[in-house]
C-alpha cells in the first residue's frame, strides 16, 4: 500500500518532469555533468589501477629486481673508469650477487645472463630480448607453461642449445606446427624453440630464454659493438638478479639492505633495482590522491547541481501554493505534502543521476582513448553514482518540501 | 453536526482585524444553509473555520460532537477528507491533472487503491453528467463544467458535508441555476449542504439563511422545522 503510493508520487513527479522538459532539463545540468564526470573518473580510475595492478603484481610483489644498466658517459667519465681503448665494465657482479645472497639467506637469489645479439628466423628479424635463466626462475614471476615444455637442470648441464619463448615472440615465429619446434639464430648460433610460456609483467617485444649455462658459455660476459665508425666494448657479469623473498614483509628491509651493498660496491649508476611493492605502493597513494581530487570535484559540481535544484523546487513550490491548498482542503496531511515534493525532487535527481551515467558510459572511450588507459565501469560505480543522485534530491528536496508542507491551508488558497 | 460557540477570528496585523466576533450558530444533519452578508464581512472566514480548514483565535468548533480544538492538524486533514466536500467560486481544480483525477484527490489521501479511486471518480462525474469528460484537463472544460467537476470532487468520499463559497460567483444565471439544481440534490440524497451566495433569490429558495454582518451573525431564519 505504501509502495503503492510511492510509486504514484514517483509516476506525479516524472509527469510533472516531462511537462517542463526544459525547465527540468537545464536544473538537471548541473547534476548530469556531475554524475557523468564522476562516472567516467571512476571507470578511468579503476581501468589504471587495474592496469597499474595487473603490471606489478606481474613483477612478483615478493621479488626485488636488479637490472643492469649501462651508466652515461658523464658519470663514466666522472668515475674515471673508461678510456677509450679498455673495456667498458659495468653492472651486477659476482660479488654483488655473493653479499646480496649472504644478507638474506631465507630468501631465493636467482640470476639471468643478459643476452645482447640480434636474432632472425627465416632469415626474418625477430625484435625481443634474450635472457638466460636458470630453471627457477620461471617460479618468480607466476609464469605459465602454454606449450611444448620448459627449461630443465639437463639443458643447463649439457648446455643445450634450446630456448623458450613468450607467446608474442612465438606469434611472430609463424610456421606450420606453431613455434615450438622451431629453429632461432640468435647472433651467430642456432637454437630450438622447445616451450612457450607466459611470463607476466614487461611483456612489450617480447623475451627469449635460455639456459642460463648455455648463454654464458656461447656469449660470455663481454659485448663488442661496431657502430657509426667507433668501437665500443662492454663486459657484464651479470645481467639480472633476483631476489625472492618468503613474505611481503621481508621486502623493504631488504630492499634497504641491496640499496646499501650496491652503494659499496657501485660508484656509478649502473645497477637499477625494482621493488614493486614499493612501485605498488607509491602507486596506490597516487590513486588515493587521484580520488581525493575526484571526489571534491564531484562534491562541488553536484554541491552547485543541488543548490540548482533546489531553487527550481522552491521556485515550483510557489507556483503550486494553490495546489497545495486544494490538496491540504481535500484531505491532504502535511507530511503527505513533504513527501510528494521530496519525492518529487528525488525522481529530478535521479533521472539527471540516470542521464549522468548514461553520459558518462558515452564519455568513457573518449577519457580512455584522451588518458591512454582503459576505463572499467563496474557496477558499482553506477549504483554509488545513483546513490549519490538520490541523495542530492534528499538533501536539496527536503527544504522546498518543507515550505510546502507548511504551507497554510487557507493563505495557500486564497494564494494569487 | 457542526456547532459554533462564540468563534471569533482577529488577524493579527499592525493593527489587529477582527473578522469574527463572537458567532454561535449550530447546524444540523441534513440541514440546507445559505450563508449572505456583504463582501468583507466574514463569510469566506467562517465557513474555512467551519470546515476545519482554519482555527478560530477563540471560541470553540464541534464537528459531530468532537471539539476541535483537541485535534491535531493531522486529524482535522483527515475529518476534511472523510467527511468534509468544498466548492469553491474559482472551481480550485489542478490544472495539470485530469478530470478524472481531480476527482480521485480525497481518496488518494484516503489511502484508496487506484482501482476503486477511478471507480468511485467515474460514478461521481456520472452523476454531474460529466462521465465523458474524464480524461480531459480542467482548461478543455467550460465554468460549469468545472464547476461540476469540483462538486464530483466534494462527492467522491462519500462525505456528509458539503460547503460551497460563492460555488456560482463565475457563472452565468443560467448555469448558476443548474449548480443549484445540483446542490438541492445532494440536499435532497441527505446531505449537509452550506452555501455562501450573494445571489438572494437564490437564498430565498433555501431553507435556512445565516446573515452575517461585519463579523456578526445578523439574521437567522433558524434550524428548519
Ligand atoms: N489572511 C488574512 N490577513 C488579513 N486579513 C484577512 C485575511 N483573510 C481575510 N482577511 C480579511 O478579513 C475580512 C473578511 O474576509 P472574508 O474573505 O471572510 O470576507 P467575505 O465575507 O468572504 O467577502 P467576499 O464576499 O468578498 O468573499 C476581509 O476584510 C479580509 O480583508
Ligand atoms: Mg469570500
Amino acid at each position: 500500500m505504501q509502495l503503492d503510493w510511492m510509486i504514484e508520487l514517483v509516476r506525479d513527479g516524472l509527469r510533472n518532469l516531462v511537462r517542463h522538459r526544459v525547465r527540468s532539463t537545464l536544473t538537471l545540468l548541473g547534476v548530469v555533468f556531475g554524475i557523468a564526470s564522476v562516472t567516467t573518473m571512476i571507470a578511468v580510475g579503476e581501468g589504471a589501477q587495474r592496469t597499474v595492478l595487473r603490471e606489478i603484481e606481474a613483477l612478483g610483489l615478493k621479488n626485488i629486481i636488479m637490472d643492469s644498466v649501462k651508466p652515461t658517459e658523464v658519470e663514466t667519465a666522472r668515475a674515471g673508469q673508461q678510456t677509450s681503448r679498455s673495456i667498458l665494465g659495468y653492472g651486477i657482479t659476482e660479488v654483488d650477487a655473493r653479499q646480496i645472497a649472504a644478507i638474506s639467506p631465507e630468501s631465493s637469489v636467482s640470476v639471468a645472463h643478459r643476452v645482447n645479439q640480434k636474432i632472425y628466423s627465416e632469415g626474418a628479424r625477430v625484435d625481443a630480448d634474450v635472457l638466460g635463466v636458470a630453471p627457477q626462475y620461471f617460479n618468480l614471476f607466476g609464469s605459465e607453461l602454454l606449450a611444448g615444455m620448459r627449461l630443465a637442470e639437463m639443458h643447463e648441464m649439457l648446455r643445450h642449445t634450446v630456448a623458450v619463448v613468450t607467446p608474442d615472440v612465438a606469434a611472430s615465429l609463424r610456421g606450420i606446427g606453431g613455434a615450438v619446434g622451431k629453429e632461432i639464430k640468435i647472433g651467430p648460433k642456432y637454437f630450438r624453440v622447445i616451450g612457450v610460456m607466459s611470463v607476466p609483467g614487461r611483456t612489450a617485444g617480447g623475451t627469449v630464454f635460455l639456459p642460463y649455462a648455455t648463454a654464458r658459455a656461447m656469449f660470455g660476459t663481454s659485448t663488442y659493438k661496431w657502430e657509426s665508425g667507433s668501437f665500443e666494448a662492454t663486459r657484464t657479469e651479470i645481467g639480472r638478479l633476483v631476489v625472492h623473498t618468503e613474505h611481503e614483509d621481508a621486502v623493504p628491509g631488504l630492499a634497504q639492505a641491496v640499496a646499501r651493498v650496491l652503494e659499496m660496491n657501485h660508484q656509478t649508476e649502473d645497477v637499477s633495482v625494482t621493488v614493486p611493492l614499493d612501485v605498488l605502493r607509491s602507486k596506490q597513494r597516487t590513486q588515493r590522491v587521484f580520488n581525493i581530487v575526484l571526489i571534491t570535484i564531484a562534491a562541488i559540481s553536484l554541491f552547485v547541481g543541488g543548490i540548482g535544484i533546489m531553487n527550481i523546487m522552491l521556485a515550483i513550490v510557489m507556483e503550486r501554493t494553490r495546489e497545495i491548498g486544494i490538496r491540504r482542503a481535500v484531505g491532504a496531511r502535511k507530511q503527505d505534502v513533504f513527501m510528494q515534493f521530496l519525492v518529487e525532487t528525488v525522481t529530478l535527481s535521479s533521472v539527471g543521476g540516470a542521464l549522468g551515467v548514461i553520459l558518462g558510459i558515452v564519455m568513457m572511450p573518449i577519457a580512455a582513448s584522451w588518458t591512454g588507459w582503459e576505463s572499467v565501469l563496474t557496477p558499482w560505480a553506477v549504483i554509488a553514482a545513483l546513490v549519490v543522485s538520490w541523495t542530492v534530491g534528499v538533501v536539496f528536496g527536503t527544504a522546498p518540501a518543507i515550505r510546502a508542507a507548511r504551507l497554510d491551508p487557507v493563505d495557500a488558497l486564497r494564494y494569487e | 453536526m457542526i456547532q459554533l460557540e462564540a468563534v471569533s477570528k482577529t488577524y493579527e496585523m499592525a493593527e489587529p482585524l477582527t473578522v469574527l466576533k463572537g458567532v454561535s450558530l449550530e447546524i444540523a444533519d441534513n440541514e440546507f444553509v445559505a450563508i449572505l452578508g456583504a463582501s468583507g464581512s466574514g463569510k469566506s472566514t467562517m465557513l474555512h473555520i467551519m470546515g476545519l480548514l482554519d482555527r478560530p483565535s477563540s471560541g470553540s468548533v464541534h464537528f459531530r460532537g468532537t471539539n476541535t480544538s483537541a485535534l491535531s492538524d493531522d486529524d482535522l486533514s483527515r475529518v476534511r477528507g472523510e467527511s468534509i466536500g468544498f466548492v469553491f467560486q474559482s472551481f480550485h481544480l489542478i490544472p495539470h491533472l485530469t478530470v478524472a483525477e481531480n476527482v480521485e484527490l480525497p481518496l488518494f489521501y484516503l489511502r484508496a487503491a487506484r482501482r476503486a479511486r477511478r471507480d468511485a471518480a467515474m460514478e461521481c462525474l456520472g452523476a454531474v453528467q460529466l462521465g465523458h469528460r474524464a480524461d480531459h484537463l480542467p482548461s478543455e472544460l467550460s465554468g460549469g463544467e468545472r464547476q461540476r467537476t469540483a462538486i464530483a470532487r466534494s462527492l467522491v468520499a462519500n462525505a456528509p458535508v458539503v460547503m460551497a463559497d460563492e460555488p456560482t460567483g463565475n457563472l452565468d444565471t443560467k448555469t448558476g441555476d443548474d449548480i443549484f439544481d445540483v446542490f438541492r440534490r445532494l440536499h435532497e440524497d441527505g446531505r449537509t449542504v452550506i452555501v455562501i451566495t450573494h445571489d438572494v433569490a437564490v437564498a430565498n429558495r433555501i431553507p435556512r439563511t445565516i446573515k452575517l454582518s461585519d463579523g456578526e451573525v445578523v439574521e437567522d431564519t433558524g434550524p428548519c422545522s
